[in-house]
Order: structure tokens, then sequence, then C-alpha cells
């Protein structure tokens, strides 16, 4: 992955364009009837974003089939497919399973896995976070078994391989397991959000294929990098959420006139968008770090993420607020975001974490 | 640019030591307008203004920079401020050939002068000016009062705003006029703010007497004339925000460095201060750019004014906290006099409360009330 390769005019054409091609294929009526379906999976619009606009393959190099670019890039991808509310793997595989084999630098995998993940043909899911009081255990019988319970995996239920974080004699370590192995059992949960599926993934004895050596700077730089991917996500649906509660703002009339014209509204709003345009400006600066500079993108990410993870439910509660009563309707859309938003919250440290972070980095604890 | 800020470095490494050896210690008004004297004959005062007024001609990310060297350099304050960055631009644009010659005196100090815009009856809504300037003649006759005036105690002049048509709408009706404060019938008093301070003025018209010459642009376009003098500092939004950040920056360093021990809740009220700090500073830079690229930057200004006068305001409680009881002794008064002196960041140029209503309708074009 690189820094920045484009400019900010060809990163404004280029959300255009994803924008564009979203507005088309993934409008909320077609959200709504693939949360239905139950398969976690808009499969056309998938294929249009992956294939067409090589959305999946941004981050990966030209090598393997991909696009060469970086964050900046994936950050506007991931703004516009948040506030699209599509129902594709974009995190889980494009970004959290792509960079955990590059961060690997583990050259075999990106030759055997990488092309299939550039052009959306592969999913794969991201399994990090270990069960409560739990860990993964990888132990080297006459092959790497994997032993232990992942939640909150994103996209489980449609992903071929898992990556996997586990615990070996020799420290972390990132492992590939087939989807298809022995001993893996893959558990739906009641996800509260609706657009993104989650499972319980357990792991019984699975047989891995260890991806690189030690994982522990990896699996720092990834986490980094998986904070600044959810807070591209809260700050597109931030924005767009700020767009509908203004909208209503302007039209819904009580008491003879809009009920914008009344300052508690319209302070509501105008603080919607001073939130919206710091979370631009901390996502534009976050994305723009050097991912070589480890420390850097710790500290930025952590930045980012106390922000966005503060501020995202707070704008996603006023749009219900807002909008009273019509807000609380399963039939609004506003649910459907504030969902999405206390899930992308949650992933890889709410505010308060990352905040306890960087009291650590500041040397603010005793 | 390098070039330039290397002669500045010269400049103010003979400059600086000189003025400090003539005043010892001294941050009297004289002073500190001798200082400026100093730095308005080395062009460095005067930066942003034409060559021929006695400037540089610089845009503003040259003239950010060289504020940047003069305040690291621990030069003291400039005192006539609003005379440099808000009144002269107004006098060069608008000004006829007697009023143009203000500009270099104002540059020298040799003329102070403050605006006389606030009204008791016009503050946020500063279109609301009642200060009457009746047309008599070939004079204008000026009654009424102004409040909040700036360096009000120190000017030799005045940019005053007043009304000259009573019967038009409230932004038609205003004027711009000039006048000396030491025309017959001007009373000047000064404000005790709640900190101690008198920065401010209130001043009394009564029957005051102009003659036409004074109108500063066109009869009744007051309004027009002002919103440009407002407009020239439209980069020093971006700048205090920078500066908050390395204030709080400083802040946490302090307190980790320090023996004090912190409760867990102040740990994180400093962490969070810290991670809307970073916030603020990235969008200040991000509207600098834009302007250093030829950009015109829009609701920038007002979000990050909103975003910097709420925070500005929480460092200085988050000070008085930390200085307990000391706070409220007189054993810590810089915690007690930044926590007073805060009070205004929610409301100078512009209360919160007025801001976002103009984020609302301005910005997200929402119905006014």
């Amino acid at each position: 992955m690189k820094n920045a390769t484009t400019t900010e005019a060809e990163r404004a054409e280029f959300r255009a364009s994803v924008r564009d091609y979203l507005s088309n294929a993934s409008p909320e009526t077609r959200v709504r009837s693939v949360i239905d379906s139950g398969t976690g999976l808009d499969e056309s619009t998938w294929k249009g974003l992956a294939a067409d606009l090589g959305i999946a393959g941004l981050l990966i190099a030209e090598e393997y089939g991909g696009q060469g670019m970086g964050m900046p890039e994936m950050a506007v991808a991931l703004e516009e497919a948040a506030r699209s509310l599509a129902v594709v793997p974009l995190l889980a595989s494009s970004v959290l399973s792509t960079l955990a084999i590059q961060l690997s630098g583990d050259e075999e995998a990106f030759k055997k896995y990488l092309p299939g993940l550039a052009d959306g043909s592969e999913i794969m899911a991201f399994a990090g976070l270990d069960g409560a009081g739990t860990t993964t255990l990888a132990r080297d019988e006459t092959f790497w078994g994997i032993y232990g319970t992942k939640t909150a995996v994103l996209n489980a239920n449609i992903a071929s391989r898992f990556l996997v974080v586990a615990s070996t004699p020799d420290g972390t370590g990132l492992f590939i397991v087939d989807g298809s192995a022995g001993g893996v059992v893959v558990n739906a949960q009641d996800a509260l959000d609706l657009t993104r599926p989650t499972a319980l993934v357990t792991f019984e004895g699975s047989e891995g294929t260890r991806v690189g050596g030690d994982f522990t700077d990896g699996l720092k730089s990834l986490l980094s990098l998986g904070r600044i991917a959810t807070s591209a996500e809260l700050l597109g649906i931030s924005e767009r959420l700020m767009e509908i509660s203004v909208d209503y703002a302007k039209t819904r009339e009580q008491f003879g006139k809009p009920i914008g014209a009344f300052q508690a509204i319209k302070h509501r709003c105008s603080e919607m968008f001073a939130h919206v345009e710091s979370m631009r400006a901390a996502v534009a600066a976050a994305a723009l770090v050097d991912p070589e500079d480890t420390a850097a993108l710790h500290e930025q990410a952590l930045v980012v993420k106390a922000y966005c993870a503060r501020f995202a439910p707070w704008i996603a509660e006023a749009t219900i607020q807002v909008h009273g009563g019509i807000g609380y309707t399963w039939e609004h859309v506003a649910h459907l975001y504030l969902r999405r938003v206390k899930t992308d919250e949650v992933l890889f440290g709410d505010a308060l974490a990352c905040r306890d972070e960087l009291q650590e980095i500041l040397g603010l604890t005793a | 640019m390098d070039d330039l800020l290397a002669e500045l470095r010269t400049w103010l490494s003979d400059a600086l030591p000189k003025w400090k050896a003539k005043w010892n210690g001294d941050t009297s008004w004289d002073a500190l307008c001798d200082w400026q004297r100093m730095m308005a004959e080395g062009k460095w005062a005067t930066a942003s203004w034409p060559v021929e007024y006695g400037g540089r001609g610089l845009g503003t990310m040259d003239v950010l920079a060289i504020e940047d060297v003069v305040a690291a350099s621990g030069a003291p304050q400039i005192p006539g401020m609003i005379g440099l960055k808000n009144v002269a631009p107004t006098l060069m644009k608008f000004g006829n050939d007697e009023q143009r010659k203000s500009v270099v005196r104002i540059g020298s100090t040799d003329e102070v002068w403050c605006q006389g815009f606030s009204e008791p009856g016009a503050g946020s809504d500063l279109a609301n000016v009642r200060a009457s300037g009746r047309l008599e003649g070939d004079e204008f006759v000026i009654n009424g009062q102004k409040v909040w005036t700036s360096n009000g105690m120190h000017a030799s002049h005045m940019q005053l705003l007043a009304r000259t048509n009573p019967d038009a709408p409230k932004h038609k009706g205003i004027s711009a006029i000039t006048l000396s404060m030491k025309t017959p019938g001007v009373e000047v008093r000064p404000i005790k703010q709640i900190n101690g301070g008198a920065e401010f003025a209130e001043v009394f018209f009564t029957d005051v007497r102009v003659p036409v010459a004074n109108l500063l642009g066109p009869l009744h376009e007051g309004w027009m004339v002002t919103m440009t003098t407002l407009g020239h500092e439209r980069a020093g939004v971006a700048v205090f925000a920078g500066r908050l950040e390395q204030r709080i920056r400083g802040l946490i360093e302090d307190v980790a460095k320090g023996d004090t021990r912190i409760s867990p809740v102040v740990a994180d009220e400093l962490a969070e201060m810290y991670v809307e700090a970073r916030v603020l500073g990235a969008m200040a830079r991000q509207m600098l750019n834009k302007i250093a690229q030829g950009g015109t930057p829009s609701s920038e200004q007002s979000v990050i004014k909103m975003v910097w006068s709420e925070l500005s305001q929480r460092v200085d409680t988050v000070v008085m906290g930390l200085a307990g009881v000391e706070g409220v002794t007189g054993d810590n008064h810089a915690a007690a006099l930044g926590y007073l002196s805060a009070r205004s960041a929610t409301i100078a140029a512009g209360t919160s409360d007025i801001v976002k209503n103009i984020i609302g309708d301005r910005v997200l074009g929402l119905p006014r009330d």
C-alpha cells in the first residue's frame, strides 16, 4: 500500500463516480430487499464496485491485479459505500483482510491471495477479536492447528477464507484458514447492523497456513488502519445524516413554520455541520499519514477514532431527535445508519478506549 | 520566503534588544507603541500593505510566517492591531486623499484608530446601529453611544458607523464616517471587565459635528464598507486555532512532567481536549492550505470560530480546576485570570449562539426565524 498517489481533485472525481454508481445500484429500496433476503451480500453491487470500479483492489499493488492506491483513496470509497449502506464486504475483505496479508510481508501469500481479493472474486473475513476471556492459540502440530473463538467477525457468512490472529509459542501470528477446513464453525450473531452480518467463528484444531513471521507490529498497524477505515465510514454516514436532518428541518412544518426556523433545531443542525467538518479534516489528516511511520500512524488513528466514535453516534441520535416520531419508525432510514454507526463505534476501540491509549502516549497515566 | 524570514530574524536580533534596553521591562502603552514604530519602520508590522504605503505587498501565508517568527522571538504584542489590520486596509480601499494620509501614521502609531461599531442595542445584531449621523449642510451631526470599543481609551481617531438614513431598511441606511476623538462632543469612558482589565471603552456623542468629507466610502453604504473591513482578517481564526492546539499540547506536557497526581477523570478530560485540539488544528491547517493555493475559505471560518471558542473556554476551565483551591485564593492568579478572561471567547466577534445561526442560515440554508 502506498501513501497518497492522487491529488485532491482526482479524489473528488473518484468520489463523484462512486456516488453516482451507488445511488443507482444501491438505493435504500435495494438495501432493504437485500437485508430481507438474509444473504448479507448484494452480489451485483459488489461485482460492480469490485470489477467495474476497481474498488476491491484499491489497496493492492498493480502487479497483483490491484490499483496501487492508498488510504486517502480507500477512505473516499469507504465514506461513499457507508453513506449508501450498500451490503458489501468492503471493510472486511478489501481493507482488513487485504491489509493483514500485506502487513505480513509474505510475498508467497501476496501472489496466492491478493489477485482474488483485488477483483472481488474472493471474499475473506478478518477474525481478529477473541471471544470474551479467551485467547486463540496456534499449535505447531503436523500442521498449524488453530484453537479458539473469534467474535464480531464481519461478513463471516460469505467468506471463503479467514485471516486469523492467534498466539503461537513464539509470539503473535497471522494465519489463513479455509472456510471449509475441519473444525471451522460459523454461528451467525444477532448483529445490530442489518447491513453487515457478524458471526461467532470457532476453530477446533482447524488447519491454518501461517502468513509471514511475527505479526505483533503488523497487528498494531492493522488496528490503526482499521481505526482510520471505520472513521471514514462514520464520516460518510454522518455527512448523509446531516443532509437528511437539514432537508427535513426545511420542509417539516409545525406551529405554522418549518421546524428549521426554530433555533433549537437550527443549532442542532449547525453543531452537526461543525462535527462533520471536523471529522472530514481529521479523516483526511489520518489517511495522509505515511503508513510506514508506525508511531505517527498509531497516534493519528487514535485521534481520529476518538473523535469520530464520539460524535458520529451523537449525530445519529440527533438525527432521530430532529425527525421526532417518524425517526423512531422502522420505515425511516435513520435506524439503519444508527445501527451501522454503533457497530463502527466499537470496532477497534470506542472513543474511551482510544483516549485510554492516548493517555499512555501523552504520559498522563500514573 | 526563507530569505525573507532570515532577514526578519537578523532584524529582530538587532531591534529587539535595543527596544528592551530602552524600556527596561516597561510594557506600558507608550513602550508598546515604540515597538510598533520600529516594526513599521522595518516594514514588518506593515508587511501585508502595498509598497506605496510602506508595506511589502505580501500575501496571507507570508504574513502568517512573519507573525510566527515574531511571536517566537518573544517580542511584545503590537498595540495598534485594529488600525493595522482593519482600519488601514479600509482607508486604502475607500478613503479619499485626505483619509488615506492616515495610513502611514497608523503604522507609526502617530495615529491610533478604534472602530465605533457595537452599541448597547447593536451587539450581535450589529446592523441595528442607532447612533445617528444627520446630514446638515456640509456636516454630519452625530449623536448616540458606542460600546465595547477596543483601544477606545488610547485612540486618536475612530472609524464610526452611524445611521444616516433612518427611513431605509436596517442594513441600507448606515454610513462609515472617520473622525478625531478630540472633536468637541466626544466623551470616552473606560469599561472595566470581569477580569479587572479595561481594554474597551464606551464612547458618547453629543451633537458632534464633522465635515461631509469625513464620509468613508459611499453615503448609506457603511455596512458594505464595514463588512469589507471585517473580511480582511479571514486567516486570523485559523491562526488562533493553531495556537490553541499548541497551548493544549503544552498544558498536557506540563501536567505529564509535574509531580501532581491527577485523577483518571482529569486524565481523560485532558485526552479529550487533546483529541479536539488535534482535530481543530487539522481543520485550521487545511483552511490555510486552501488560502495558500489561492482558494477562498467560506464556511470553515465560522466552524473554526465556533469550535475554537468553546475549546479555548474549556481549557481555561480545566486549568482553573487543576489549580484547585489556589485558583480562588489568589495564589494562582494566572489560572483565575485566564478563567475569567475566557468568558469572552464565546462572546467576542459574534457570540457562539449567533455563529450557530449564521451556519444554519447561510451554510445549511435553513429558514430564518
